[in-house]
């Protein structure tokens, strides 16, 4: 497909071709069921829509019959130049059935039309809709894989491209083929005849409008392709445009540029030179038609055989039979990327949901007792992060885990929230295994902060309470008990000021006092705070610091943190090295120890 | 529905009528007047008045353009002409042989069938003629249409490359992808088609219309074309119905998208804080929204198209009724009926392209804009900016460099990154940059090497030459840089090592990956030097890219060499090594090394620690450990990290 491409590999146009052949290879056999089954609940809208896609075509094929017979009534006139009141009225007649067929068209193809395309919407919406909640419920390893980007694609334009199948394609696909028998049949029964003589020069038509296709798209697929060059290579020197400029390459690049672009233009006139071509190549051939239809039309009007009319329609429905192919071909190209589009939603659509308990057990109240044993994890196969890590903390304590970049801190959290599953050992939550509990149940159990705080578009309050059925007076208070009701008071519009997506209009550190609130409007049994405070300045610290002890209060809760002020109060602190728990003990204690943690804190605070 | 917002969109259509046409006159004049000013409508204006300027600018482009290849854009519009001649030509004679078929009898029978002939075969000759001709059209017009695309894209990026840094944060690459693809696109289209179907239809109008007047009556030339008129109203009237029904769309299109791309980014808090079942509620209802759009859209394109066609039934159908009863009652020839059958069929064909036309030259107009934004925009850092540059330069540096006062801000923030930094680096010396993340190690190395300017107050000079003064050129060739993002071109592995215009021996090659410690790695490959780096060839570790980097800079043989924490992602040991090979390289040179690991700078002849836009600690290794700061703490810290516990590693 790719041709005679750039073999530099400056391009990579070739790998991008070569991977689209090998993905639409790839479909499944059950890739076009996949597709289509997506309006079998729709069927009657379908049926109905093809029903008047039908009567469409019909007309369609009466108007040259009327105007032919309007043309013999002109010829007839004036052959017997008494009758012509009589001609004069047929006339009238006809121009009465045009009308009609006008208004009939009209309306029919208004009504199919908006049954097509509000079927098709209301398909794109449904499998949207679908495709988003499967996506909701897939685990961690499934992000941690897919680009975001590339999610996106598959909910927002994959489903669209699904529904240009089902406005463009689905129905007209009948009614061309519907127009081409049509055409053949009324042909036939008008003159045997001249059907034969056009149908000898159809093939040569349609061969030429398949081959221009055929033509066509290759020459899209390159130039694509060739664009696509130009795109990999303007965003890999904008990436590196500083490496450019610093190396004085800005004259090389500029040449290397230059042949690209001239790649892109190259294909672009042959483009031209196809088109120019090939299109009017196929007005030759549908001109041989014409003059075949006049020749051969006109001999048997001189022998009488044939009428003016017969040789008018026949001209016309010549060039009616054209057009089907030229849609078919058209469609073909659609229905392929419909087909890429369906598959990619399939795969998606068979990704495992994050695993719900088989044996659940009701554990709605949660104490907040946590434990953990003998615990190993990694996140690629025996790449341990974490290695047996054994603690526990009963409700109400406060844990809290220091340790150097790296020695696996957050990977607890992660795991206690259940986002990843542990290898070896176990994790009990009040004394029953993970496994045992409700993903979601633990979850709303549990309040977490981190560092980087995540923000929605909405305003203050939304982002406090989230979606969670919590009044505008439990939201204020908890933003009172963390502090954050101070800047928040300032805003404008207060608690209804807008957010914008990623909160970038607020403070990293007005940023974090907001997840402190969100994590205490829910009230929760257990609280993680990962890294929460370590990057905000020294006066949001104390801010926070006040409301910590607020936010901490009756809650079991589990710190990580960097600066050790903020855990010297814990009941236990735990120090991760590497994956493992080095020590572990009160402030004190580890002080007295007088190793890791000691060395730390003696840095810290000399 | 690419759900790419574009701004197409229609300025001031939030006013009344009077409003936006006394706006529109503003911004023709280009002057906003005094009691506009200060009001929320005056940064509108001024945009559109900047855009206008702009479009004015990119004109100037095109017109350049169409005046060198004025013999190109002669001949295309000379070939409309002809296409369109030829084009009416084939009902002319499909009424003349109609009118002959039916003149001809008994006598004139084998004249008559010679004619038909000849006829017959002129139509196919015609046809044969079209093809030449349109050809050519699409040859002259349509060829320097891309033609123009090739240079505007040629400018785009000839600009681009000579913008500083400042630039590219301001605007995305994604944006200025978009200038060389969809803009460039449009205009294109614009420019080519557009002309293309502007000609066509001026000339295919016209004719026909004197065509059908001479030949026909002139009531009946009226009666056909009383349905044009109201077509072109239809069109243009429901392309703005259209138009605002599709933004709709598109915007809710991208609300989806923005919806779907926020919640799979906080996929963790959703899920953290059990928001799954809420979210997909919320997104069920932009989803909805999209849906309603789209409704909205069906409803107008489902009647946009058939009343369209309903109208040109309508010219046929008077041709039908008022030309049949000329034809009978003997006013027009049978031959004639037919013929003007035919050309109503081709006049139509124009006029329905009339909106697709209108929305090209509109988007083609505002693309141009955006585009010579680009061409004209004004390089930051350049030669000659502070003055003429110093001819004694010299070619080679000595490698001192010295700093004095600097201070820099970052555009559009209000904390200095610097405030007054002085040191003496004298040649040969080896100085190692240590501080926090953001305390401007990295804004350092980019004021080195003039990727940003002295901003504020303060100076840096080479060899005692103001940066300023120094052509840009023989700084950086004077400076081997290895920047901290380790950025790599897809291309062989050679070709990144020898990442200069020079152009450097094997050899060279081969000897700079020696010194950098990645030659082992790289005869492992398959194709050894000529391995393709990036997503069509090898991924390479991190490590493997500094070191490529590290040679990379090496290869220039310059006095100075900065490495911007090159050595973060290579072990312990690899990292002895290099440094231990940079020990031969380093000597003579002045080298700069900015660093998170101690073990990196340790044996550098004097360390500057960074804090708050200040120089807090200055001096060697032994020196800051007594000084018992910020550096020993660093020191200390990472003595920890390394420590060894529970009788070492699993792995």
């Amino acid at each position: 497909m790719s041709g005679s491409g750039l073999g530099t590999g400056k391009g990579g146009s070739r790998g991008l071709d070569k991977v689209k052949a090998e993905e639409r290879k790839k479909l499944d056999k059950n890739a076009l069921k996949n597709l289509l089954k997506h309006a079998v609940p729709y069927w009657p809208q379908f049926l109905l829509a093809l029903v008047l896609v039908l009567v469409l075509t019909g007309a369609e094929l009466l108007r040259p019959y009327i105007m032919g017979t309007a043309i013999d009534d002109i010829a007839k006139a004036l052959d017997n130049p008494g009758s012509s009141g009589e001609y004069k009225d047929h006339i009238l007649l006809m121009g009465g059935a045009f009308l009609g067929l006008a208004v009939l068209q009209l309306v029919v193809s208004y009504i199919s039309t908006l049954i097509l395309r509000i079927t098709s919407a209301k398909i794109v919406m449904s499998l949207r809709n679908k495709v988003f909640k499967h996506v909701q419920s897939l685990p961690f390893t499934y992000f941690d894989k897919t680009p975001v980007g590339s999610i996106v694609t598959r909910i927002c334009n994959d489903t669209n491209s699904i529904s240009e199948m089902y406005t463009n394609v689905l129905v007209n696909f009948f009614r061309d083929i519907f127009m081409m028998i049509g055409v053949i049949i009324v042909m036939f029964s008008i003159n045997a005849k001249l059907a034969l003589t056009v149908l000898t020069v159809l093939p040569l038509i349609a061969v030429a409008a398949i081959m221009f296709r055929m033509k066509a798209r290759k020459i899209f697929t390159r130039m694509r392709a060739k664009l696509t060059a130009i795109n990999i290579f303007l965003s890999e020197h904008i990436a590196g445009m500083k490496i450019v400029q610093a190396f004085n390459m800005q004259n090389a690049k500029k040449d290397e540029f230059d042949s690209v672009n001239k790649e892109y233009l190259k294909e672009n006139n042959k483009q031209i030179i196809t088109f120019g071509i090939f299109r009017p190549f196929m007005e030759v051939t549908s001109a041989i038609a014409t003059a075949l239809i006049l020749w051969i039309g006109g001999n048997g009007i001189l022998e009488s055989a044939i009428s003016f009319g017969t040789v008018y329609m026949f001209i016309n429905y010549a060039g009616k039979f054209f057009q089907p192919i030229m849609s078919l071909t058209e469609m073909y190209n659609t229905t392929q990327s419909s087909l890429v589009s369906s598959d990619r939603i399939e795969s998606m659509m068979k990704k495992d949901s994050e695993a719900e308990p088989d044996i659940k057990e009701d554990i709605s109240v949660i104490e907040g007792e946590i434990e953990f044993k003998n615990v190993w994890f990694a996140y690629v196969e025996e790449n341990w992060v974490l290695k047996d890590i054994s603690f526990k903390v009963r409700p109400g304590e406060k844990i809290a885990i220091v340790g150097t970049t790296g020695a696996g801190k957050t990977t607890i959290i992660s795991l206690l929230l259940g986002f990843y599953k542990h290898q070896k050992g176990q994790i009990l939550i009040d004394g029953k295994p993970l496994a045992h509990i409700s993903i979601k149940e633990l979850r709303r159990a549990i309040g977490t902060v981190r560092q980087d705080v995540f923000l929605f578009k909405g305003d203050i309050e939304t982002n406090i309470r989230l979606y969670n059925d919590i009044d505008s007076e439990a939201v204020k208070r908890a933003a009172e008990t963390v502090n954050a009701s101070k800047f928040i008071e300032l805003l404008p519009k207060k608690y209804k000021e807008p957010v914008n997506q990623r909160g970038t209009t607020l403070s990293e550190g007005q940023r974090q006092l907001l997840s402190f609130a969100r994590a205490l409007v829910i009230d929760p049994k257990i609280l993680v705070l990962d890294e929460a405070t370590s990057s905000v300045d020294a006066n949001t610290e104390q801010l926070i610091q006040d409301g910590l002890e607020h936010l901490m209060e009756g809650r079991t809760s589990i710190t990580i943190a960097h600066r050790l002020s903020t855990i010297k109060n814990a009941d236990t602190i735990m120090f991760l090295h590497h994956g493992r728990i080095a020590e572990s003990g009160s402030h004190a204690e580890l002080m007295k120890h007088g190793k890791l943690y000691y060395e730390l804190y003696s840095i810290q605070y000399s | 529905m690419s759900g790419k917002h574009d701004d197409h969109k229609k300025p001031f259509s939030e006013y009344d009528r009077k409003t936006r046409r006394r706006f529109k006159r503003i911004v023709k004049n280009g002057n906003v007047p005094d009691e506009i000013i200060g009001t929320k409508d005056e940064k509108v204006l001024r945009k559109q008045i900047q855009q206008n300027e702009s479009i004015k600018k990119g004109w100037g482009v095109f017109a350049e353009f169409i005046k060198t290849h004025k013999a190109r854009y002669s001949s295309g519009i000379i070939a409309v002409i002809a296409v369109n001649g030829l084009a009416i030509l084939t009902p002319i004679i499909t009424g003349e042989i109609v009118d002959m078929l039916r003149a001809a009898d008994a006598t004139t029978m084998d004249s008559t069938i010679a004619r038909l002939l000849t006829l017959c075969i002129i139509l196919v000759c015609i046809a044969v003629g079209k093809l030449v001709a349109n050809f050519l059209v699409r040859y002259c017009i349509l060829g320097a249409s891309n033609l123009l695309d090739y240079v505007m894209r040629k400018k785009m990026f000839n600009k681009l490359i000579d913008l500083s840094m400042n630039y590219f944060n301001k605007k995305s690459a994604g944006e200025i992808m978009a200038l060389s693809t969809n803009d460039l696109r449009t205009v294109r289209m614009a420019i080519g088609r557009g002309i293309m179907m502007i000609t066509n239809a001026v000339v295919l109008l016209g004719s026909g219309v004197i065509y059908l007047s001479l030949k026909m009556s002139f009531g009946l030339t009226i009666g056909i074309m009383i349905p044009f008129p109201i077509m072109i109203f239809v069109i243009t009237r429901f392309s703005k119905f259209i138009h605002t029904r599709f933004r709709k769309v598109q915007e809710t299109f991208s609300d989806l998208t923005a919806k779907t791309e926020e919640n799979i980014s906080g996929i963790r808090i959703v899920k953290s804080f059990v928001q799954e079942d809420m979210e997909i509620n919320n997104f069920m209802e932009i989803s909805r929204s999209n849906y309603e759009a789209n409704v909205g859209l069906a409803k107008i394109m489902a009647i946009f198209h058939p009343s369209l066609s309903f109208l040109s039934t309508l010219a046929y159908l008077v041709m039908l009724v008022l030309g049949g009863l000329m034809a009978v009652s003997g006013t027009i020839s049978l031959g004639e009926f037919v013929a003007a059958n035919a050309f109503l069929g081709m006049l139509i064909r124009p006029i329905r392209f009339i909106g697709m036309l209108i929305s090209h030259l509109q988007q083609g107009r505002v693309s141009l804009g955006r585009i010579s934004d680009l061409i004209f925009e004004k390089p930051d850092i350049y030669d000659g900016k502070f003055g003429e540059v110093n001819k004694e330069v010299p070619e080679r540096f000595s490698g001192s460099i010295s700093i004095k006062g600097l201070e820099y801000i970052y555009p559009n923030k209000d904390e200095k990154v610097f405030k007054g930094i002085s040191t003496e680096i004298e040649s040969g010396m080896t100085v190692a940059v240590i501080g926090e993340v953001g305390s401007g190690k990295t804004t350092l190395a980019n004021l080195l090497t003039r990727i940003f300017d002295v901003k504020g107050k303060g100076m840096i000079s080479f060899d005692g030459f103001d940066i300023t003064e120094i052509p840009l050129k023989t700084l950086r060739v004077n400076i081997g840089y290895v920047p901290q993002d380790n950025f790599l071109f897809s291309d062989t592995i050679s070709y990144n090592i020898g990442f200069s215009e020079e152009g450097y021996s094997t050899e060279e090659i081969e000897a700079a990956t020696i010194k950098s410690n990645v030659y082992g790695d790289i005869i492992e490959f398959p194709n050894k030097f000529e391995t393709m780096l990036g997503e069509k060839g090898v991924n390479l570790s991190g490590g493997q890219k500094q070191r490529l980097c590290i040679a990379r800079a090496l290869i220039k043989d310059a006095p100075i060499l900065i490495l911007d924490d090159s050595l973060s992602s290579v072990d312990v040991e690899t990292e002895k090594d290099i440094l231990a090979n940079l020990k031969d390289v380093r000597a003579g040179r002045t080298c700069i090394i900015i660093s998170h690991r101690i073990s990196t700078i340790k044996d550098a002849d004097k360390i500057i620690v960074l804090q708050d836009g200040k120089i807090a600690e200055e001096g060697s290794h032994d020196q800051l450990i007594a000084e018992q700061g910020i550096y020993d703490r660093m020191y200390r810290m990472q003595l920890i990290e390394e420590m060894e516990i529970n009788g070492g590693e699993a792995s």
